[in-house]
């Protein structure tokens, strides 16, 4: 079978390979293992600083822009319930939701491999799922039990996975840039062609942590890709009283940079993508993804007090990256109303039994306070408030 | 001011008021007009009247303007505008650094860092700027005006970067003062006197009492002076000395251990740098026995282990090389649980040790005493040799004293020890020297074992000596 590939623009209805329209429907709906290649151009056309843009025309297919599809439903889903968890209680401290964001999460797992590093910020929930995290080590964590992908000790801002390469979500603001650019440091030694994406955000990006990381990478021309998710708010701060450059992508200066529609998940994946076959030639590069976050800064911020509610729903409205793809996916007839909304009922199923199971897990032993300090027993003692009855050797 | 103290006077000279609340004092005009606050209110009233009374002070951080984060700085930016209250974007070292310009041209700023555990970014402003620029000006300049207001201190679910209590770091620098209150009315008398206070201050605000702690709060304009400890408790079997929110435990501590029959003297030391040496000795040679408690014990956080980062530095005096090549920042490191701090004494010592610090699995830092690169020469086995971290080495054996040092004092203690041998012919005062070789951890059991013996401990670093008993 020749490889059909069509162009389609956003309205208009082009049946693909006319072989799919011969075939008896009931073949047709079979669509979820469909990887035949599809191109689709972006809506937004990409902005570009010392690079060329690449193509707006983004080869996809069925399969994935499924997968995108129930991906960032399960995304959805979790921060929603992970909302309702804070609010029962069962999840304490602190808790940064990403709804709204997801097409970053998706769009960057389809363009690289699990042997790229991934390192974030504090919002990393959904990144974590993207980089192949289970929903119920996700839940356990939040909630503090043994069962979490960090065991329970590092609580929501902390979700990290060895074995995929996610180095994690980190508390303090833009400390984890150069650590960032220390994993891309790594990756060059080892020769074997992969790249680190250092995520941030706008707050973020007034940290000179961050130019003194872009320096270095440049300098020594590391395979970073240092992508800035703009969603417009740090906390409370909008970009506009924070930044007296906002355009973020064009402040790595002697740094290339691109800047892409966040809400777009196959944009997304054409950024990532170009950026890292960018990386691997010439070094570093800036993306600025923009974003937008439904949910307030964390669980203790209502997001309503620094922009109006219209903003918000009109985002939800018009950008909304689920609905995009749900539109995306109606339009090439890759499913139909029905079998999307049996999807979102599945998705919803399987957040259900996860929170269920999470709950199940006991939380860590008390002794774990102390352990993972030191690597060897090195004598350190640390003692409770009655030293009679708490004294321990940090291991 | 005294208007409507004159106001609240009158009412109150009429017999039978309608208002039966007893919240003013009942002595006509002199009486302080008081206020039930908690301590976020009280800090705020501190900040109104400190911008009220001085027309070149400003309140500037991270979301100040809406009140901030505590609510301390509520209603600010509508009384004394955008122009003196105002947002900075996310960057504690430039908030700082902009706070130290501020006040190095007279004005006072008074900055808040959103939580002490954000301050580390600003560290080297603080550290290597703002306490060192009268000194190093020679008087000409001075960052006196400045305040960073912080708040600090565990909640229970703050986790690993809201729970913070790094006062300890900075009670090793000279230059500044670090000023922790324990109530709503010392918070606020105490922060009046730090914003007027002609020196840089960091002062840490508990958290945790931010709604909790309730106090009768004078409305007035009132300073707490500085460097004063107060005895809040009389005792007489031991001295306890503490700060911040963990007085409130140790109150009720007190209380428990008066049952048991053992009467405790309490302090609240408040400004912990410069400390009130006086009154903590006074106490301690009524009582005999001092017990010192502060928050910050164990930082929990065992995540993403960095496997195998060793940073050297070379450190130390050598005599010309000033403010920034001289010093010995040792001491800030063992406070930090989770990495090592190993210092050589010469160069056999440091090619064995660095080669364990390197191949050590944990993040070790590693200070190189930079007056003996040249100086100190040695035979030097050629081979991969390895010396243990955490082992303390006895390098002269005695009986009287115990002299604990590390890296480059050892020299200077050894001259000592032949001085003193010289000196005392007829008393022998025979000193032991014990290298720590790895202040963090270090190695308990030797030091102990040789002051059983010994009796007499004294630990010598290399700004200023510690005589401990």
């Amino acid at each position: 079978m020749a490889l059909s590939r069509l162009s389609l623009r956003s309205n208009r209805f082009l049946r693909p390979s006319t072989t799919a329209a011969a075939l008896p429907s009931s073949i047709r709906r079979r669509v979820s293992t469909d990887t035949t290649p599809i191109t689709i151009e972006t809506a937004v056309p990409f902005e570009s600083h010392l690079c060329d843009a690449p193509s707006r025309a983004v080869e996809t297919s069925s399969a994935e822009i499924l997968s995108f599809f129930r991906d960032m439903a399960r995304m959805r889903r979790m921060e929603i319930a992970a909302d309702s968890l804070y609010k029962s209680k069962l999840i304490r401290g602190f808790c940064h939701l990403y709804d709204g964001q997801e097409a970053l999460a998706v769009g960057m797992e389809a363009a690289i491999t699990r042997k790229d590093a991934i390192i974030t910020s504090y919002r990393d929930h959904c990144t974590f799922l993207g980089r192949g995290g289970e929903l119920v080590d996700a839940f356990s964590e939040l909630m503090g039990r043994k069962r979490g992908c960090s065991n329970g000790k590092g609580g929501s801002m902390h979700f990290y996975k060895k074995d995929a390469c996610f180095y994690g979500g980190h508390g303090i603001v833009g400390a984890q840039i150069p650590l960032g650019c220390g994993l891309a440091f790594a990756q060059k030694y080892s020769k074997e062609e992969f790249v680190t994406f250092t995520l941030y955000g706008d707050g973020a990006a007034n940290q000179g942590q961050l130019f003194e990381a872009l320096n270095i990478a440049a300098l020594w021309d590391l395979p970073a890709i240092l992508v800035c998710e703009n969603n417009h708010y740090g906390m409370g701060t909008a970009t506009w009283r924070s930044a007296k450059s906002p355009a973020y992508f064009k402040r790595g200066d002697y740094v290339p940079g691109l800047k892409v529609d966040g809400m777009d998940a196959l944009a997304v994946k054409q950024a990532c993508k170009f950026a890292k076959e960018h990386a691997l030639k010439n070094g570093p590069i800036v993306l600025e993804m923009d974003t937008y976050r439904y949910h307030g800064h964390s669980m203790s911020d209502p997001g309503s007090t620094y922009r109006t509610r219209d903003e918000v729903s009109g985002v939800r409205q018009v950008r909304d990256p689920i609905e995009r793809v749900r539109k995306l996916l109606l339009s090439h007839d890759i499913a139909t109303e029905k079998e999307l909304k049996d999807m979102e009922k599945e998705v919803r199923k399987e957040v259900d039994d996860a929170v269920a199971q999470a709950k199940e897990s006991p939380v860590p032993e008390p002794s774990e306070l102390f352990t993972n300090m030191y690597v060897k027993d090195c004598g350190v003692e640390s003692f409770g408030a009655d030293r009679k009855e708490l004294k321990v050797t940090l291991t | 001011m005294a208007s409507l103290l004159g106001r609240f006077c009158r009412k109150l000279v009429v017999p039978g008021s309608a208002n039966g609340s007893r919240m003013v004092s009942t002595t006509a005009c002199d009486s302080e007009a008081v206020k039930s606050l908690n301590l976020y209110s009280a800090i705020n009233q501190a900040l109104h009247i400190a911008l009220e009374t001085d027309p070149r002070s400003y309140v500037f951080g991270e979301d100040v303007g809406f009140g901030g984060v505590f609510r301390c700085t509520t209603g600010l930016a509508e009384r004394f505008g955008k122009n003196r209250v105002f947002n900075t974007p996310l960057c504690e070292q430039g908030i700082v650094g902009f706070g130290i310009g501020l006040a190095a041209m007279g004005n006072r700023a008074v900055v808040e860092i959103q939580f002490a555990d954000y301050i580390y970014p600003a560290f080297d402003q603080i550290v290597n700027e703002a306490a060192k620029f009268r000194y190093r000006s020679g008087n000409q300049f001075n960052c006196g005006g400045l305040t960073i207001r912080a708040p600090y201190g565990a909640v229970g679910h703050g986790g690993h970067y809201h729970s913070q209590s790094p006062e300890a770091f900075f009670c090793h620098v000279p230059g500044i003062k670090v000023v922790i209150p324990r109530s709503p009315r010392e918070a606020k008398g105490l922060l009046l006197s730090s914003i007027r206070d002609p020196n840089p201050v960091v002062f840490f605000e508990p958290k945790w009492l931010y709604r909790q702690a309730v106090e009768e709060v004078p409305e007035h304009d009132y300073m707490i002076p500085l460097s004063q400890a107060e005895i809040i408790r009389q005792g007489s079997d031991i001295t306890l000395v503490g700060w911040g929110a963990q007085l409130t435990v140790m109150e009720q501590a007190c209380l428990d251990a008066e049952k048991e029959g053992i009467s405790c003297e309490l302090i609240d030391l408040k400004t912990l740098l410069p400390w009130d040496k006086e009154t903590v000795e006074a106490s301690v040679k009524k009582t005999g026995r001092l017990l010192k408690l502060f928050i910050s014990g164990v930082n929990l956080s065992g995540f993403f282990l960095i496997i195998g980062l060793t940073i050297r530095a070379p450190y130390g005096a050598v005599g010309h090389g000033g403010h920034y090549h001289s010093q010995s920042p040792e001491a800030f490191f063992c406070h930090v649980p989770g990495i090592k701090v190993v210092i050589p004494r010469s160069p056999r010592e440091a090619k064995g040790l660095l080669l364990s610090s390197i191949r050590d699995p944990n993040s070790v830092v590693f200070f190189e005493p930079k007056w003996l690169y040249r100086q100190a020469v040695e035979e030097v086995p050629e081979h991969d040799y390895m010396i243990p971290l955490s082992e303390a080495e006895v390098i002269r054996e005695d009986n009287d004293i115990t002299l604990v040092g590390w890296g480059v004092q050892l020299t200077v203690m050894e001259q000592a020890c032949l001085d003193v041998e010289k000196v005392s012919a007829l008393y022998y005062f025979n000193s032991k020297i014990i290298d720590l070789k790895s202040q963090l951890p270090w190695d308990k059991e030797t030091v102990e074992a040789s002051v059983k013996k010994a009796g007499m401990l004294l630990i010598l670093d290399a700004i200023k000596p510690i005589v401990n008993y």
